[in-house]
C-alpha cells in the first residue's frame, strides 16, 4: 500500500474560452506552492523561445488565470501551431513549472470528450482561430490556426 | 421445443438486437432448440454474445456488394413491407425473397418475428402449421400510417402479439380487434451485485444521439442545474447523427465544462453504477432498457413521462421522478431536487433497485416459456 509517486502538476477544473479570453481554473496538485507570485506560461511548441505569460491568482492550491486571445497570435512561426500550458509557482526560493492538465478524473480520451470552442482573433484581413484542447496525455494546450477571412 | 427468432440484423448494434439475442440465449440455456435467423448479414461477427447452442442463420449476405441479377433485386423495393417501415430501405426485393424462402421451411415449432417488417412478412409467408408470435418493440402511435394499416390488417392472424408495456397492450388491443396481445417486458442485461461505494457528482444519460432521445431538451435543462450546482456534470453516452448539433448547443450555452458527449462505452454498467442519477429525456420510447439497467444498479431516475414506458416502470416520487414530457423547466427542477437532497437520492435508489426486479431474466424468461407452452398445447388441442 502507499500513495504512488506522482509528478506535481496543475489540475484543470474548468476552461472558459469566451469573451476574448481563455480562462483556466484549477488546483495545484502534488506540491505546496508558496503564496504570492504565480503565472501561466504558454510555450510555443514549434519555437520554444516564444512564450506568453499571464499573472495568475493563487489561493492556497487553487489557481485562476486568463489570457487575452490576442496574445496567442505568435510573432512568427508556422500557419498552425500549439501553445503548451504550464503554471509557474514558487517553492523553496525557486520557480517550478508545472504542466497544466486534467489527470485526476475518470474520463479517458479527453481530447475527444472535453472539447472546447474556437475563438477568432481578427488580424488585418485574416483571422487566427485559437482553441484550447487536451492532448493525448490529457495535458492542456491551445491550438492556433491562421485562416482566411 | 423448437424456437426460431428472426431479427433484421443479428450482427448489428441496438436495443432490440441485444434483447432478442438475450432471449434466444436464455431459451437455449433452458434446453430448447433455438435458431436465430438474421435477415441480412453486414458484418462477420455478431456484436453481442450469442450462445453456441443457438444456431445463427444469415439469410442474405450483404458483406460484399452484389452484382448481376442479385444487384438488380437488391436495387428494387420489396412488395410486402410498406415504405413507412422505419427500416424499409433494408427490405429490398432480394431481402424479402430470402425471408420468404426461409419461412417456407418453417412448418413447425414457434416462430418469433421482432419488428413490423418481419411480422408482416411472417403473416404473409409463414405456414399456418408454425406457431407465430409477433414482437412489437414500439408503441402503435409511433408507426407511420401505412404500417399501422398493415398491422391492423394482419396482426390478428398471429397466435400472439407480444408488446413491452401495459400501455402498449391496451393500445394494440384497441387498434387490432381480435388480436391476442400480451405484455412481456424485455429483461435487463445481467450484472453482478450492486456496486458499493460513493457515487460521483455525475448525472448520466445514454442512447443514440437522435432527436427521439431528446438530448436537445436535456442540455438546456442541465444549463439551469449547472448554474445552481457548478460542481456537477452531465455525461451523455452514445453516438449518432445529432452529435454536431448537440456539440453546437453545448458551446452556445457555454456548457463545455459541465456537459460531455462521451461517445460509445463498453462499460456502461460501471458508468450507471457510479452515477448519482440517470436521466431519460426521450420524446418517445418503447421500453427504456437503459433506464431499467440504471435502476438495477440502484441509481435514482429522473424522466420525462413520455409515451410509453417510463410510467409503466416508475411510480413518481417512489422509485424516480416523472415530469411532463418536453417540459425543460420541470426536468431542471427535478434534477435540482435530486442533486440537492442526498436522502431523496438514497430513497429513490433503493426503491429503483426493487422496481427493476420484474425485469430480470429470472422474472422474464419463464413468462416466454409459459406462453410458448400454452400456445403449443392449444395447437395440439385443436388438431386432436
Amino acid at each position: 500500500m502507499g500513495i504512488p509517486h506522482v509528478t506535481p502538476h496543475a489540475e484543470v477544473e474548468q476552461v472558459w474560452p469566451r469573451d476574448g479570453r481563455v480562462r483556466i481554473v484549477g488546483r495545484v496538485h502534488g506540491i505546496d506552492p508558496e503564496p504570492g507570485a504565480c503565472r501561466l506560461i504558454l510555450v510555443l511548441r514549434e519555437h520554444k523561445e516564444q512564450e506568453v505569460h499571464a499573472e495568475a491568482e493563487l489561493d492556497g492550491h487553487g489557481f485562476d488565470v486568463s489570457v487575452p486571445i490576442g496574445d496567442l497570435v505568435p510573432a512568427y512561426g508556422p500557419l498552425t501551431g500549439v501553445w503548451d500550458a504550464y503554471l509557474a509557482v514558487w517553492r523553496a526560493g525557486g520557480e517550478r513549472r508545472l504542466r497544466v492538465g486534467r489527470r485526476l478524473d475518470d474520463i479517458p480520451d479527453k481530447n475527444k470528450v472535453m472539447v472546447f470552442p474556437a475563438q477568432a482573433v481578427p488580424v488585418d484581413d485574416r483571422r487566427v482561430l485559437v482553441r484550447p484542447r487536451y492532448t493525448v496525455r490529457n495535458n492542456l494546450s491551445v491550438d492556433y490556426e491562421w485562416s482566411e477571412g | 421445443m423448437r424456437i426460431r427468432y428472426m431479427l433484421l440484423h443479428a450482427y448489428g448494434m441496438g436495443g432490440t438486437i441485444r434483447t432478442v439475442i438475450n432471449q434466444a440465449n436464455a431459451m437455449a440455456a433452458r434446453g430448447h432448440d433455438v435458431e436465430l435467423a438474421s435477415v441480412v448479414r453486414r458484418r462477420d461477427e455478431p456484436q453481442f454474445p450469442v450462445d453456441p447452442r443457438v444456431r445463427l442463420v444469415p439469410l442474405t449476405d450483404q458483406r460484399e456488394k452484389p452484382s448481376g441479377y442479385r444487384a438488380r433485386l437488391a436495387g428494387r423495393r420489396g412488395r410486402t413491407v410498406p415504405q413507412g417501415e422505419y427500416k424499409s430501405d433494408w427490405f429490398t426485393r432480394g431481402v424479402e425473397r430470402g425471408v420468404a424462402d426461409y419461412l417456407a421451411g418453417v412448418w413447425d415449432g414457434v416462430l418469433v418475428t421482432t419488428r413490423p417488417g418481419l411480422n408482416l412478412l411472417a403473416a404473409r409467408y409463414a405456414p399456418d402449421s408454425a406457431i407465430r408470435v409477433a414482437q412489437e418493440h414500439m408503441n402503435m402511435a409511433s408507426h407511420r400510417p401505412d404500417v399501422r394499416a398493415e398491422i391492423i390488417r394482419t396482426y390478428r392472424t398471429f397466435d400472439a402479439v407480444v408488446v413491452l408495456t401495459h400501455g402498449d397492450r391496451a393500445e394494440y388491443e384497441r387498434a387490432v380487434p381480435g388480436a391476442r396481445v400480451l405484455r412481456i417486458p424485455n429483461a435487463v442485461h445481467e450484472h453482478d451485485a450492486v456496486r458499493p461505494g460513493p457515487r460521483g457528482k455525475v448525472v448520466v444519460a445514454a442512447g443514440r444521439l437522435t432527436e427521439q432521445k431528446g438530448f436537445d431538451l436535456l442540455i438546456p435543462a442541465f444549463a439551469r442545474v449547472a448554474a445552481e450546482h457548478p460542481d456537477w456534470q452531465l455525461r451523455i453516452f452514445g453516438t449518432g447523427p445529432e452529435e454536431p448539433a448537440l456539440r453546437a448547443l453545448i458551446e452556445e450555452l457555454h456548457l463545455y465544462n459541465h456537459v460531455f458527449l462521451m461517445g460509445r462505452t463498453e462499460r456502461l454498467d460501471d458508468e450507471l453504477a457510479k452515477a448519482s442519477a440517470f436521466v431519460l429525456s426521450s420524446r418517445f420510447e418503447g421500453l427504456p432498457m437503459v433506464m431499467i439497467e440504471a435502476m438495477s444498479h440502484g441509481t435514482p431516475i429522473v424522466s420525462f413521462d413520455c409515451p410509453t414506458g417510463p410510467a409503466d416502470v416508475l411510480t413518481d416520487g417512489v422509485d424516480g421522478l416523472l415530469v411532463p414530457p418536453g417540459d425543460v423547466g420541470a426536468l431542471a427542477e427535478a434534477l435540482d431536487r435530486v442533486i440537492a437532497d442526498r436522502g431523496l437520492r438514497e430513497g429513490l435508489g433503493a426503491a429503483a433497485l426493487a422496481g427493476a426486479a420484474p425485469y430480470t431474466g429470472e422474472a422474464v424468461t419463464p413468462q416466454w416459456e409459459a406462453l410458448f407452452g400454452e400456445l403449443a398445447r392449444r395447437r395440439r388441442g385443436t388438431s386432436e
